[in-house]
Parts: C-alpha cells; structure tokens; sequence
C-alpha cells in the first residue's frame, strides 16, 4: 500500500484550493465527494458523462418512458407528483411533462423558506402557464432554524432541512394523495457517481439515505435536537416508511434518466414557452443566471463549500461546461480564480438569521475541511451583494 | 529461445526435442547439474515409475540444482507426464514415494470401475479449468494425447489449469508460478501440442499473471478487501459518541442518532459492517436483553454484517443475539475474567462469530488492557493478551484505543502495527479516525484488516461511500464498491 | 408456496427470515419432520461448528426427513454457510470427524491461504468468479460482492467439479457456491449482502416457486 503523505500546514482559501489535485478535463478537485481519477487523470463523473452521451439509446430510452407513463395516465387522483422549486430543472420537468408528455400532475413545492423575489415571480407564471394543480408547504422557522444550526456543526452543511424535505415532502404527499408516480428532474449522475453506470438511479430512500440527508435522518434529529422538540416538529423532514410507500406500488424516478439533459438549451425553451427569467447569482459570472437562483442563501452555501471542499459555484459551473465543450479548461481557471471563494455579502444575512458570529461560523466551517484541502480565512476577499439582498424577508425577526 | 530438456534416464526424450526444434528452439538434453542452473527454461518430460524417476534425478544430483533454479530462481519449468507427477508430494505409485513436492498434490491410480481399464491411453480432452498460458490461441477444449496409469489430483485448486475425466475426474495440467505440468503428451499431440509447447517458449512468467489465474477478476486481486466499519454506541434507546470511553453529557456528542435508522444509512452508504455496542452493559449491570431487542430490529432492516456487543456473560447470551440476527459477537469483560469463556463459545458457534475487543490504554510507555468500558485495569499487557486469545479460538480481535476515542486525532497506529503483525487473525482497530487520511493510515501503517470509525462519520461530512472513493483515489487499497 | 427455514439452534435464523420477508416472502420455522414435508423448499441456514450443527440436526431428527425431502423429492434446498458445509461428505479437522449429508462429493477443510496477508477466519467482503451463471445468480449485477464470514471451505472433489457455480479468492480459491440438480450450497451470507443478497434469495424463491406450480396437484376440472 502506498505511504500516505504527510499533512500540509494550512494556507489561505485560494491558494490551499489552488493545490488541490483536479481532474485533468474538466477542473473538479479532489475534495469533491465520490471522486475518482482514472489512469488518464480523468474523474469518474467525466467518464459517466461520457457514457451517457456515447453509450445510451435515447430513443428507447423515451420510448421506455412513455411506456411506462401508460401504466399511470389516467389511473389516480393525479397521473404523477411533480417536486418543485422554481428552479430550472424542475421547471422544465414539469413544463416537458405537462406538454410533451400530456400528464395531468400535482406540482408540489417545499418551500426552504429562502425564495428569492425573481423565483416566487417564475413559479407564479409557470404554475399559471401550465394551469396544474400547484401545492406549497414551509416548514416552521424556529424549528428550521434550530436545524440549520444543528446541521451545521454536525456536517459544515446548514441545508438539512432543504435536502430533507425537497425529496421526502413529495412522497409523503403521493402517499396522502394516493399518486403512485414521482417524476424529479436531472439524475445525480450529472454531478457526481454516487451510482454506477449500470445503476438505475431511483428516486428512493435508499438514495435519501445515501447522500441527501447528510446522514442523518429526521428520527436521528429528533433526539439530535433534544429538549424542546415536538417528535411531529420533524414530520416534513422524515422520508415515509417503506410500508406505506410499498403498499401504495410507488415508483419514483428521473425525467433525466430517459431524455438527456441539456441545462442551456432548456433554459431556452422555458424562457421562451414560460416567460421564466434569469437572475443574477452570488460569486458567479454573467451567463449564468439559471443556476440556483432558487435561494438567497447560495452564496452561503457555495462559501461554504469553498472553504470545505476548494470548490466555488463557478468551479461547478465550469466543469459542467467543459464536459459539455462549452468552455476550455483555461477558461475555466480564469473564471474560477476570479469568482470563486469571495466571502459573500449575504453570509451577514445568515448569520443575523440563525444568531451566530462569524468567527463561531469560520471555526465550524474550516474543521469540515476536507483532506487535504486546508485553508485559513485571514485573508478572504468580500464580494458584493447582489441587488435583492434588501427586499429577502427581514432577518433577526425575534422567536 | 533455449529449452533445457533434462535426461535422468525416464523414456526416449527424443520426441519432446523434436517438437521444440521444429519450434526453431535452440535444444540442449543434458543430465548435467551446471545446465540446469544456466537454464533460461527446464523441461522434465519421462516415462515411467514415479519411485524410479526421483531416485535417478537423486543419482544424479540434479534435485538440489532443480529446486534452485526453479524454485528460487523461478525459470519457467514445464513437467510432461512423469515430469508432472514428480511436481507432486507423493505418489501412491508402487508405495508410497515422495516427489518434488512443488504442487500440494499426490498422485494415485485410477479406481478399478466397470469396464474402463486402470491405463488411460489414448485422445482426450483436456477441459481448461481458466485461462492459463498453456491453452493460449488454443481451441476451447483441446485433445491432446495420454498414456498414463496414475493421476494427479492437487488440492490447490488454484493450481489447476485443465481437468480430465476418465471414470474420474484427475488434473491434467497445472500451472503454478513459474511452475507448469501437463499429464498428456503434447510432443504426441498434432498442433494443439505444438501450440502449447510454442506457449511454453514464449511464457514468461513475471510479466504475465504469475500465478495461473488468467483474467478471472476474482483472482487477480492479490490482497484482501479492506474493511470500513461504523461504530454505534448504543445508550438507553439511543446512540451517543464517547470520548475516551466518557459520554459526554453535553454538546453534540450526547445524542448521535436512532439506533435502526442510523445502521439503515450507513447500510445505504455502503459500510462493510456495523459495530453495535451497548458498551456501558457491564458496568450497568444490565445483561443484553435491550441490546437482543435492538438488534433485533435492526436486523429487520438491513441486511449487511452485524458485530455486537456489550454485556455478554454466557454462551446462552451468545446464542440469544446470533438468533436475533447478529453475526459476530464482541466479548470483553467476560473474557478477561473466564479466558476459557472463549474457547467455549469458539467451539460452539465457531471462531468466526466470536470477537474478542481488547480496549487498550496507555499508561506511560506500556498498554494495559481496561475492561468495564475502560474503567477497571487488567494488569495484562495488550500483546501478550492478544495472542492468547487467538489461541483460545477467537475469529477476530477488535482493537480499541481509549486514549483516542472520540479525540479525531487519528488511530493509534503503533498499537495497532504491534498487534497487527502478532496474529493471524483479523484485527479491526478503533479509535481515532478523524480525518479521510487516518482511513488510509488505518490500513497501510496500522496493518488492519478493518477500520471502525464513528466520529468521522457523526461529526464530518464524511460517509462510508465518500471514504471509499478517497481509498480508491489513494489507489492500492483494495475496497467493496 | 411454503419456505421451510430449518432451526436447529445454530445462529442466524432471524437475519435470514427477516432477509426473505423484505422481499415478501414468508417463511414458515421448521422444526420438525412434518414442517419439511409441508415444505416446498428448505432453507438451512447456520453459523458456528459443523459437528455440533450436524449434531443438533441429528437430534431434532432432521436429517431423515431432510434426505426424503431434497434426494428423493428433489424439494428445492438452500444451505446458507453452514447449511452448505452440511452436503459435503464430512469435516476432517473440526474436532474430530463428523458426517454431512454427502450429498455433494467433499468434504470440509480448513481454509489455509498461502500468503498471511489473508488471515483467518475469512472475514468480510469479497467478489465472486461465478463460474456458472443463471440460477441464483440470474439477473445478478455484474461483479457481485457479497460477505463471508468463515474459517472452513468446503473442498470438491474433481470428479464433481461440475458443481462449484462460484469460486472467490482469499489467498487460495475457495468454492463459493455449488448447485447440484435441486441442492444449492452457499458459502457466503446473501441475508447479509445488502441488495444483490436480497435479489439471490428472491432467485432461490421463484425456483421454489416454480417447483411448487408443477408439483401442485393439478385441478382435473379448471375454472
């Protein structure tokens, strides 16, 4: 076996993230979860892409899906559910379901409680374009805030509650709408391998289990959080049983298993079909305002994972990209060293929310850096905030 | 390419020369010992008796010469009928005569039955048992030539390269290292014959699979899988994380999660095995019904290995969790105090359910064996107790650090390499794990068959799977994906 | 259908009952001749000693019925670990030398790796060289991993060499899985293998199943 090597003393953000070894196609770093490199230097999520777009028929592919939407149409109070956020994958699921595919869903969106202006605006004219039935729920905020805190520490990932609910508030309402059918949008295996190639990735718990819920699932957090805690407090966060999901026959899955998915030219066709608008996003260049504009706290959540993993938004971005042949991997460093890891200016939007200092945030932050990644922050560039940052809901509102 | 064909007075070697000439190998028949040891490859063809064939390669004192170069040396070396039996350990062939003894195998003849006549003589296949050099460019299921009495069967499965039935089935042709024999005569056997023999002349053993075992994945790993192994400490109806075996009554430690829903996610994560211990049993005095009732229901909901622990006195409590769906027990008190409790249950329910933990702390420059969760001392030293274990029939030993549980300052890898090196059986070492790198350490300075972590993976963004795909990044540990 | 899981007090009963019922198939707890002749299929699962596993089969009066049931009925048998060890003619090491079933020509040996670097007990997980595909193995996904925890292989003689299904390496080769016409012997642990173990099992059931459809009485008068 080979002589591990020894610890690196720690270095400032950029330059620690600078050392991180990265695939040589398409720039993602070492840190990022599931990766591996093959004898080229090419990451797995590379060669899974690549898969995809060589190896997969695309055409039985769809016709395997419509066959199995036969089973479905017309049987249940609703032919599937729809997650939804706003965002543009979900958006163009549910616009592709409701057009091309002629299903009559239930849209149901959990709201993290973080939407931004531009969003709530989308999803007010998607919902209405498509005339579908359209359900909302948010979780309360001083349970959700003791979550994020909670999640935080335990993980350096204060989005417990989002990832929780996201995927288990969905089948919890195919279970009480009796709506066997789930349909989500873009698989995993676009960002990392989690799955193998020949794995059919199932929207399931297993799944859940796997690498939503950071690990821990809501009865875990239940006692996690301890005195103060109503067990039904964690109810929208808790995947259903088994059992029940069983007994209901349900099937839940990836539009992106069946069409292959094309980030820029769907956000094309819901620009245009849906009058559905691009915003500006935190720490990230212009070209890019379709990628999660769903949450005021993303540039929180990508600082975050700078100072976890050495990866920015812009990074994430630009690997996409350059798997795509959009963009060449040197264009892509340039981005990335001149976007990527800014403290953001909505970093004291969250810390006023959740009642934490910034030095209690950079403590738990740098010890979740992950091997070998290990950065100082005394000397983090501030980058601007964007121009909505006064209209997000008032922090600091008092419990 | 030269052959060295060995003349110790078994048969006519003039075939077996004529085959390689026409080959365009350059022949050398020799008896001589010098030869031998400037061999670039050895051919031991013969017919014959085996008691015979040994006692003139003795006369001619070419054992000794043999056995240095092939087996020290490792020339490529190929035994043709008599020349394969004398691999063997012994041979049944006319009492008992011992052979080379290269190959676990023996030799004997064939069983008197019906009508099939106790000499095998003529065409017949030889059915390649997995891809070896020999059957290269070959047909699948080649016929080569026999003329033989006795039979080598090899207990080395690994070693066999063809099988053959003739009223039984024997071992045709074996490959071992650098080390080949086939039981027909492939200078009698047309082109399949000449192929194999052209194979022989360009084997070479080092580059290629050194051990017979062609493409078969299975065998191409030349180290076992590695081991990650969650730990959950099971505490009155709920996990908690100690640190230097204290539960911490505050902060984040005290409460880590459900004891079922917690071994489902890392059932989904892909650990390799789960430690479930109600570690504070024995010194609460609460025998292992709650624990039999936790793993209970685990047991319900995933379906991967089960070590657990804590409180266990008698063979009754043993039997009790292995029906409840545990598959390896962890016994440490009990141990300590009746050693003979281990031969016992080893014997009853095998050694590999019974692991034996041994929570080690460091007192200056030595270890002391602690038990009632690291609180009472043993006076014994962890190495002495170690191998005392393995040799009352202990399947496993689990090693725990006391002085890093819960620290996340990575594994007490002296300790660890101490005990690693002084048993044969596996070791899982604990205690520590705080980062992706102490995985890594675990393994290639702490000599572990398996590492148990909890911290790493309760208080870091870090899951078995994620850990997985770090070793696999590192490269050369072998892991389960 | 009726799946008999044989207890004869060695071990992991509920792991594999539970095993078979997350894949929704019930099985019914033999303990007597009778419940095996009720069955349809007979699952033996175990841990721990051969003799005393043979012993306690012995004594439950089992085995007469287990060789009416599975030689001459030709019931579909899956022998989980130990219940694998059982088909082979006997143990020669373990204490002193105890008989199997002999249902496969073998005996039971211990495992004897020619590098330390495989230690014993055999522990852990490990992929399979499925040597005969189909069967339990139908539909499986490539490159199988499944767990193992034993010090005992069970050693097939040549002439039966037909029926090692798998073999896996653990610093020697080890016969991993044999079927013989209606018999199949695992070493490993599928009721312990995660989801390619639980998919092995709902293999065994269907063959179960498909022995119960055409050992049925048929109905001379149908619906």
């Amino acid at each position: 076996m080979p002589n591990p090597s020894l610890d690196k003393e720690s270095s400032s953000l950029q330059e620690s993230a600078s050392k991180l070894r990265r695939c040589v196609r398409c720039l993602l770093a070492e840190t990022h979860d599931t990766i591996v490199f093959d004898a080229e230097g090419v990451c797995n999520v590379c060669r899974n892409i690549e898969h995809k777009q060589q190896v997969i028929d695309w055409a039985a592919k769809k016709r395997e899906f419509e066959g199995l939407l036969d089973s479905y149409r017309g049987k249940y109070a609703y032919d599937c559910i729809i997650p939804f956020s706003g965002g543009k994958d979900s958006t163009y699921t549910a616009y592709t379901l409701v057009k091309q595919f002629r299903l009559k869903p239930l849209v149901v969106c959990f709201d993290h409680g973080f939407l931004r202006p531009t969003v709530i605006e989308n999803t007010e004219r998607t919902i209405r374009a498509l005339g579908v039935d359209f359900l909302k729920f948010r979780a309360g905020w001083k349970v959700v805030r003791r979550l994020m805190v909670e999640s935080l520490k335990r993980k350096g990932d204060f989005c417990w509650h989002c990832h929780t609910g996201i995927f288990s508030f969905p089948m919890q309402m195919a279970i009480r709408f009796q709506v066997p059918l789930v349909i989500w949008g873009e698989p995993n295996t676009e960002y990392n391998a989690y799955f193998r190639q020949d794995e059919q990735e199932l929207v399931d718990e297993k799944r859940f289990n796997r690498y939503i819920n950071l690990g821990i699932t809501a009865e875990d957090m239940a006692g996690m959080l301890g005195q103060g805690i109503d067990e039904r407090d964690l109810e929208p966060f808790r995947y259903p049983p088994k059992e029940e999901l069983k007994k209901l026959g349900y099937r839940s899955i990836c539009l992106g298993t069946y069409i292959p998915w094309d980030v820029k030219a769907q956000v094309e066709v819901i620009k245009r079909e849906l009058g559905w608008k691009e915003e500006a996003v935190e720490g990230v260049p212009d070209g890019y305002g379709y990628e999660k504009i769903e949450c005021y706290l993303q540039g929180v959540r990508d600082y975050l994972r700078f100072i976890k993993r050495g990866m920015g938004r812009t990074n994430h971005l630009a690997s996409i990209d350059i798997r795509n042949s959009r963009m060449t991997r040197e264009q892509g460093e340039k981005l990335m060293a001149e976007f990527d890891g800014k403290r953001p200016a909505s970093l004291d939007v969250f810390l006023k929310l959740v009642g934490m200092t910034e030095e209690e945030f950079n403590k738990i932050a740098l010890e979740h850096a992950v091997y070998p990644h290990k950065p100082d922050l005394r000397h983090v560039e501030k980058g601007a905030p964007l121009w909505d940052q006064e209209k997000w809901v008032s922090p600091g509102a008092k419990e | 390419m030269k052959v060295t064909i060995i003349d110790y007075g078994m048969g006519n070697l003039s075939s077996v020369a004529r085959a390689f000439e026409t080959l365009n190998a350059e022949v050398q028949v020799t008896s001589r010992p010098a030869d031998i040891e400037n061999a670039e490859k050895i051919v031991l063809p013969g017919v014959g008796a085996f008691g015979q064939g040994m006692q003139n390669l003795d006369k001619l004192g070419l054992i000794g010469p043999l056995t240095k170069t092939v087996r020290v040396r490792k020339t490529p070396f190929l035994g043709i009928c008599l020349g394969m039996q004398l691999l063997a350990k012994e041979s049944l062939e006319q009492g008992r005569h011992p052979g080379l003894g290269w190959v676990s195998a023996g030799v004997k003849p064939f069983k008197r039955n019906g009508s099939l006549k106790t000499l095998h003589i003529g065409w017949d296949e030889a059915v390649p048992a997995r891809p070896s050099f020999l059957f290269k460019g070959l047909k699948r299921v080649p016929y080569f030539y026999f003329v033989h009495g006795y039979h080598v069967v090899s207990d080395n499965l690994a070693a066999v390269a063809a099988t053959t039935a003739y009223g039984e089935t024997f071992h045709s042709a074996i490959v071992k290292e650098n080390i080949a024999g086939v039981q027909f005569h492939p200078e009698k056997s047309q082109e399949a014959g000449l192929g194999l023999l052209k194979n022989f002349l360009t084997w070479d053993p080092t580059t290629e699979e050194t051990e017979p075992l062609g493409t078969l994945k299975t065998n191409e790993k030349k180290t076992p899988n590695i081991r990650l192994i969650p730990t959950l400490l099971y505490n009155k109806g709920r996990l908690t994380k100690t640190v230097r075996f204290q539960i911490q009554e505050n902060g984040i430690r005290h409460d880590v999660g459900h004891p079922v829903k917690a071994p489902m996610v890392y059932d989904a994560q892909l650990a390799d095995e789960l430690v479930f211990l109600d570690f504070r049993a024995t010194t609460e005095e609460r025998g292992i019904d709650q624990l039999a009732n936790a793993v209970s229901e685990i047991s319900g909901r995933v379906f991967m290995p089960l070590t657990v622990g804590g409180g266990i006195r008698t063979v009754e409590d043993i039997r009790k969790l292995l029906l409840v769906g545990a598959d390896k027990v962890v016994v440490n008190t009990a141990a300590v105090q009746n050693p003979e409790f281990i031969r016992e249950a080893a014997k009853i329910f095998g050694s590999q359910c019974i692991v034996v933990s041994i929570d080690a702390k460091k007192n200056g420059n030595s270890y002391e064996v602690m038990t009632h969760s690291g609180s009472n001392g043993t006076g014994m030293n962890p190495l002495d107790w170690a191998k005392k274990i393995e040799a009352l029939g202990a399947g496993e030993i689990l090693l725990t650090s006391i002085d890093r549980d819960g620290t996340m300052e990575g594994y007490d890898l002296e300790l660890a390499q101490s005990i690693c090196k002084a048993v044969k059986i596996p070791v899982i070492i604990s205690g520590g794990a705080g980062k992706l790198e102490d995985l890594a350490l675990a393994f290639s300075q702490g000599l572990a068959t398996g590492a148990a972590a909890a911290s790493i993976f309760h208080f870091r963004d870090i899951s078995p799977i994620k850990a997985k795909a770090f070793l696999n990044r590192r490269g050369g540990y072998p892991v389960r994906n | 259908m009726r799946l008999a899981l044989v207890d004869y007090g060695m071990g992991n009963l509920r792991s594999v009952a539970n095993a078979f019922e997350a894949i929704g198939e019930k099985v019914q707890i033999a303990r007597k001749a009778a419940d095996l002749q009720n069955a349809s299929a007979i699952v033996v699962p175990g841990v721990g000693a051969f003799s005393d596993g043979i012993r306690n089969l012995s004594r439950s009066g089992l085995i007469k019925p287990l060789f009416e049931e599975v030689q001459e009925k030709k019931k579909p048998y899956l022998g989980i670990c130990l219940g694998m060890q059982f088909l082979a003619e006997g143990v020669s090491e373990e204490g002193g030398l105890d008989s199997g079933f002999g249902w496969i020509k073998s005996g039971v040996k211990r495992i004897r790796p020619a590098d330390v670097k495989f230690k014993i007990p055999h522990m852990g997980w490990n992929d399979l060289d499925i040597k005969k595909t189909g069967g339990l193995f139908e539909a499986l996904p490539e490159d199988p991993v499944f767990y193992f925890v034993h010090s005992f292989q069970m050693v097939v003689a040549p002439e039966e060499y037909s029926v090692i299904t798998s073999t896996c390496w653990h610093g020697t080769e080890i016969v991993a899985s044999v079927q013989k016409e209606n018999i199949y012997g695992l070493q490993f642990h599928p009721e312990k293998s995660q989801r390619v173990g639980l998919k092995l099992l709902e293999n065994f059931a269907s063959i179960a199943r498909n022995y119960a459809e055409k050992t049925a009485d048929s109905c001379p008068y149908p619906a």
